[in-house]
C-alpha cells in the first residue's frame, strides 16, 4: 500500500519538531500536527519564557546590590507586565522559529486535534472540518499537562505554570505546593521581586529528585533570599477567603492542622502524560502508570507507532524529549540508533543559584555500587566565581571506587547549567577520572571547579 | 622477482641490530627456514632465518655493521633465473623506492589498537593478540592492517577489560561505530554491580543493622580475599603433620646466642627458613611452580615468610636462603618484616618464592594448618614449643617438642613426597649437626 506519509508526528513540542526535522533530513515525507502552537509547552509555557522571566527577576537582584560592585542606580523598580511581556514575546519568536524550521524542511504543517483510527490513518479534526491521514509511521509526542491534586483544581487562584507565567498583576503572596523544578524557579522568581513566597513540600527536603547534599544546600540559601518552606508538609485543602486564599496544612506525624494564608496558590506537583482522545485505545497501545509503554527504540506495542518525550514517561525534561525523537525516527529508518542511558540525561533548575545534575545521586549511587569516591568543590575556592561575587555553591562529583566511572555530577552555584554538559560527555563517553583530571580548564572560570571537584575525589585536589 | 630482506625486530623492543655474520654468501641458495645471519639484538645474539627459497643475490649491509635500523633493507633475495645484474644500481636506491616484492617481517605493534588514555599498561590486553599476521604485502598494507585491526573501546571499559584481565579482540561493541562500552565488557564478566549488590542486601537482611558496624574492604583485603580463594578453590591440597623435638636445636642456639649481642640474637624461624630451604634443594618436587602444562623446578630456594599487619597480611620473601647464612637470614627477615609492617614493600619483594612459614607459635597455637599463597607450592605451619613427657629407655623424661603442619600443593607434591620433605626437616631439626653439612 501507498501511504500519503513516510511519517505523521503527533504533537510539536521539543520532542515531535525534533523528531520531524530528522526525519524530514534522512528523507521521509513528514507531516506534524499541532492542535496548538508551534512548539508545545517548552517554548511556550515551559523552558523558555521561565527563562525568559528568570533573567527579568536576576537582573533585578543584581540591580538592587549594584552599590557593592560599585555602581550607583537610584530607583530601582520594576515593571510587572513589561516582565511578562518580554517572556511572550521571547516565546512567540522562537515558535515562528520552528514554522520557520519546518518550512525550510518541507514539512507539512497541520493544524487540528488528531485521533489514531488504526495503524497507519489518522482523524484530524479543525473547527468542523475533518480529514483522514495515513502514514507509514506514527509519532506520538503529545506531552503531558500540570497534575491536580485530588481535592484541589486548578482555577483563577489556583495557578498551573501556565498561569503563574502570565498572570495580570503581581500577587502579593504566594503558596507554591510542590518543591521540584517547576515550583522552586517560580518561588525563586516571584520572591525575588518582592512577593511572599511559601512553599509546600511533602517530602522532608526541597528538590528530592536531587542529591541530598543539594537540597540542603538550596534550602538554607532560598531560606536566606526569605522564601519560607514547609517539609514533610501535606496540603489538606485549599478554602477561598476574601483577598485570596487559606491552605490547611498538614505535617508528617502531627495531627495538627496549621493554616497559611496566600493571595494565589502555584499548584507544581508534577505532571501527567497527554494519552487520553488520541485513539490508543482504538490501536490497543498499551499504557503504563499514565504514560505509553515503549521498548528502548520509542516503539509501542504497535510495531510502526512510536511514543516520545513526555507522554512516554520520566523524566519529564525537554532535551529528554527531543533526543527519544531522533532515536525514533533513526530506528524507523532502520539506523540502529544508540539508545538512552537515563543515567545519562543531565537535569537542570534555573534558579539563582542554579542547580545541574547527572546520573545517580550520593545515596543511590551507594546502593547499587560497592564502593564510591566521593569529591567536592565549593565555588568559594574558585577564582572566577570570586572575582564575580558569586560565591555560593559548590560542586559534587560521585565515581566508582573501582572503576572510574563517573556515577554522579551534582552542582548548585552561578552558572552551573552551563557546566553539567562537561559531565554529560564524560558520562557519555565513558571517560573515566582520568580523562578529566587530564583535561585543562580554562582560567579563570567557574569551570575549574569541575575540574577540582574530580581532582578531591582522587586526593589531588589543589585549591581546596 | 626478488625480495627484499630487512633487518628483522627479533624483539618487541629492539630498534636496531648489529649484523654479526652473514651465514649464506653472495650468490649461494638458500632454502626456506635455513640460517642466513646472525643478528645481535639489544639483547642476545639471534639467528635469522629466510623466510623463502632463492639465491642470496645482494648482501647490502656487510658483516660486522652496527646499529642497522630495523626495516632496512640488508639483503636481496633472487628467484631462480633472475640475475644479480638487474640489481645493479640497488646500493644507491632508498628503502622506500626499491620496487620490489617485500618481504613481509613479522612485527610486533605496541599500543596502537587500542585507542584511549596513555597511562593504563596494555600489556596483559595485548600480550599474545599483537603480532599482525604474515601477509604477502606490506609498508601500506601493514598500515591498513593495523588500522582495521584497531579497537575502539571507551575509556571506561578499557580499564574494567584490563583490571579483569579480558581480552577484547574478538568482542564487538555496541557503542557508536561498534564502540566497545562498559556494557559489552560487563556482559562478558557476567557482572553487574546491581547484582552484587542486591545479593549482598540478602545477606544484609539476616542482621539488625544497629547492631553492627560497616567498613569498606580496603585494596590489600581484596586482594588477600581474592588469592586466598583462588588458592582454595584451584589449589587441590592436602595437609601432613608431625611433631619435632627442639631440644638440641634450643641447645645449640643459646649457646650461639650466648655469644651475640641482644640485637643479633637468633630465633627458632631463622633456623626453620635455613632447615627449610635444606629440604628443599633435598626434595626438589616441593621447589618448584605448577603451570597449566609444565612444571618449573628451581635451582635456589626463595622462602616467605607470613607477617601479620594491622589489617592483613604479606608474605615477603628470602631470596637464595641456600646461599645464605643464619646471621645473613636474620638480616634479611629483619629488613623485611620492619618494611612490610611499614607497609614499604615493593612487589619484587613479596611476589615469587616457593614456600612460605607461618608461625603462631607466639599464640600458644599447638597446629594449625595454612592456605597455599599462590603461585607457590606448599606453606608450613609452624606451632608452638612445649614440653611433653617423653618415654627413652622406659624412663619417662621431659622433652621439648614442636609441630610442624605441611600444606601442599598435590599436583606437584605427592604425599610421600611432601611426607619426606617434612620428614628430612625433622630429621635437621632434632639433629641439627646436619645443618654443617
Amino acid at each position: 500500500m501507498e501511504f500519503e506519509y513516510d511519517v505523521i508526528i503527533i504533537g510539536s513540542g521539543p520532542g515531535g519538531y525534533v523528531a520531524a526535522i530528522r526525519a524530514a533530513q534522512l528523507g521521509h515525507k513528514t507531516a506534524i500536527i499541532e492542535k496548538d502552537k508551534l512548539g508545545g509547552i517548552c517554548l511556550n509555557w515551559g523552558c523558555i519564557p521561565t527563562k525568559a522571566l528568570l533573567k527579568s527577576s536576576e537582573i533585578y537582584t543584581t540591580m538592587k546590590k549594584s552599590d557593592y560592585y560599585g555602581i550607583t542606580a537610584k530607583d530601582i523598580s520594576f515593571d510587572f507586565s513589561k516582565v511578562i511581556q518580554r517572556s511572550r514575546g521571547v516565546a512567540k519568536s522562537l515558535s515562528d522559529g520552528i514554522a520557520f524550521l519546518l518550512k525550510k524542511n518541507n514539512i507539512t504543517h497541520i493544524t487540528g486535534t488528531a485521533e489514531l483510527v488504526n495503524g497507519n490513518t489518522i482523524k484530524v479534526q479543525n473547527d468542523k472540518k475533518e480529514t483522514k491521514l495515513n502514514s507509514k509511521h506514527i509519532i506520538i509526542s503529545t506531552g503531558a499537562r500540570p497534575r491536580e491534586l485530588p481535592s484541589i483544581s486548578f482555577d483563577d487562584d489556583i495557578w498551573s505554570y501556565k498561569q503563574a507565567m502570565n498572570p495580570s498583576n503581581l500577587p502579593k503572596s504566594l503558596a507554591v505546593i510542590g518543591s521540584g523544578a517547576i515550583g522552586i524557579e517560580f518561588a525563586n522568581f516571584y520572591n525575588a521581586l518582592g512577593v511572599e513566597v511559601n512553599v509546600i513540600e511533602l517530602a522532608e527536603r526541597i528538590l528530592p529528585n536531587e542529591d541530598n547534599e543539594i537540597s540542603d544546600y538550596a534550602i538554607k540559601d532560598f531560606e536566606k533570599q526569605g522564601i519560607i518552606f514547609h517539609l514533610n508538609t501535606s496540603v489538606e485543602k485549599v478554602t477561598k477567603i476574601k483577598g485570596g486564599c487559606s491552605i490547611s496544612l498538614q505535617s508528617n506525624g502531627n495531627s495538627k492542622i496549621s493554616m497559611i494564608k496566600a493571595e494565589k496558590v502555584i499548584m507544581a506537583v508534577g505532571i501527567t502524560g497527554n494519552i487520553e482522545n488520541i485513539g490508543l485505545e482504538n490501536l490497543g497501545i498499551e499504557i503504563e502508570n499514565g504514560h505509553i509503554k515503549t521498548n528502548e527504540y520509542m516503539q509501542t506495542n504497535i510495531d510502526n507507532v512510536y511514543a516520545i518525550g513526555d507522554v512516554a514517561g520520566a523524566p519529564w525534561l525537554a532535551h529528554k524529549a527531543s533526543h527519544e525523537g531522533v532515536v525514533s525516527v533513526e530506528h524507523l529508518s532502520n539506523l540502529d540508533p544508540r539508545t538512552i542511558d537515563k543515567n545519562n540525561i543531565p537535569g537542570c533548575v534555573y534558579s539563582s543559584p542554579q542547580i545541574a545534575s547527572i546520573g545517580l545521586s550520593e545515596i543511590k549511587a551507594k546502593e547499587s555500587y560497592e564502593s564510591v569516591r566521593i569529591g567536592k568543590f565549593p565555588l568559594l575556592a574558585n577564582g572566577k566565581a570570586k572575582a564575580i561575587s558569586s560565591e555560593s555553591g559548590f560542586v559534587k562529583v560521585i565515581y566508582d571506587n573501582k572503576t572510574g566511572e563517573l556515577i554522579g555530577a551534582h552542582m548548585i552555584g552561578d552558572s552551573v547549567t552551563e557546566l553539567i554538559h562537561g559531565y554529560a560527555i564524560a558520562k557519555n563517553m565513558e571517560g573515566t577520572e582520568e580523562d578529566i583530571v587530564s583535561t585543562i580548564f580554562p582560567h579563570p572560570t567557574i569551570s575549574e571547579s569541575l575540574h577540582e571537584a574530580v581532582l578531591n575525589a582522587y586526593d589531588m585536589g589543589i585549591h581546596y | 622477482m626478488s625480495i627484499t630482506i630487512f633487518m628483522p625486530a627479533l624483539s618487541p623492543t629492539m630498534e636496531m641490530g648489529n649484523l654479526v655474520k652473514w651465514i649464506k654468501n653472495e650468490g649461494d641458495q638458500v632454502a626456506s627456514g635455513e640460517i642466513i645471519a646472525e643478528i645481535e639484538t639489544d639483547k642476545a645474539v639471534m639467528e635469522f632465518e629466510s623466510a623463502d627459497d632463492g639465491i642470496l643475490g645482494k648482501i647490502l649491509v656487510k658483516e660486522g655493521t652496527v646499529d642497522v635500523k630495523v626495516n632496512q633493507p640488508i639483503a636481496i633475495l633472487l628467484e631462480e633465473g633472475e640475475n644479480i645484474n638487474d640489481l645493479k644500481d640497488l646500493d644507491n636506491k632508498q628503502a622506500g623506492e626499491v620496487d620490489v616484492k617485500i618481504k613481509p617481517l613479522d612485527k610486533i605493534v605496541d599500543d596502537v589498537k587500542i585507542e584511549g588514555s596513555p597511562k593504563i599498561d596494555d600489556n596483559n590486553l595485548m600480550k599474545s593478540e599483537n603480532i599482525i599476521p604474515q601477509s604477502e604485502n606490506v609498508n601500506k598494507q601493514n598500515e591498513s592492517n593495523i588500522f582495521e585491526e584497531r579497537k575502539f573501546i571507551s575509556p571506561l571499559a578499557k580499564r574494567i577489560a584490563i583490571e579483569n584481565n579480558i581480552d577484547i579482540t574478538n568482542l564487538s561493541g555496541s557503542g557508536p561505530n561498534g564502540r566497545i562500552i562498559k556494557k559489552d565488557i560487563n556482559q562478558i564478566m557476567n557482572v553487574n554491580p546491581i547484582n552484587i549488590k542486591s545479593n549482598n542486601n540478602s545477606i544484609l537482611s539476616f542482621y539488625d543493622k544497629s547492631k553492627y558496624a560497616e567498613k569498606l574492604n580496603d585494596n590489600m583485603r581484596m586482594v588477600i580475599a581474592k588469592r586466598l580463594e583462588e588458592s582454595n578453590t584451584q589449589i587441590p591440597s592436602y595437609t601432613l603433620n608431625l611433631d619435632c623435638s627442639i631440644s638440641k636445636l634450643n641447645e645449640i642456639r643459646e649457646t650461639m646466642n650466648s655469644n651475640l649481642s641482644d640485637q643479633l640474637r637468633l630465633s627458632i624461624n631463622h633456623f626453620l627458613i635455613k632447615i627449610t630451604s635444606m629440604a628443599m634443594l633435598k626434595v626438589p618436587e616441593v621447589n618448584s611452580t605448577w603451570l597449566s602444562d609444565r612444571t618449573l623446578f628451581h635451582k635456589n630456594t626463595d622462602i616467605g615468610i607470613a607477617v601479620a599487619l594491622e589489617n592483613g597480611l604479606i608474605t615477603p620473601i628470602i631470596r637464595d636462603v641456600e646461599k645464605k647464612g643464619l646471621m645473613a637470614v636474620r638480616d634479611d627477615m629483619k629488613i623485611l618484616v620492619e618494611k612490610a609492617r611499614e607497609k614499604k614493600l615493593s612487589p619484587s619483594e613479596y611476589q615469587g618464592g616457593t614456600i612460605s612459614i607461618s608461625n603462631l607459635g607466639s599464640y600458644g597455637i599447638k597446629n594449625f594448618t595454612s592456605i597455599i599463597n599462590p603461585p607457590q607450592s606448599s606453606i608450613l605451619s609452624i606451632g608452638t614449643a612445649r614440653k611433653v613427657p617423653v618415654i627413652i629407655n622406659d624412663a619417662v623424661s621431659i622433652d621439648d617438642v614442636m609441630s610442624i603442619t605441611l600444606t601442599a600443593d598435590h599436583r606437584l607434591i605427592d604425599g610421600a613426597v611432601g611426607a619426606a620433605f617434612i620428614s628430612y626437616m625433622k630429621q635437621v631439626i632434632e639433629n641439627p649437626t646436619l645443618m654443617l653439612l
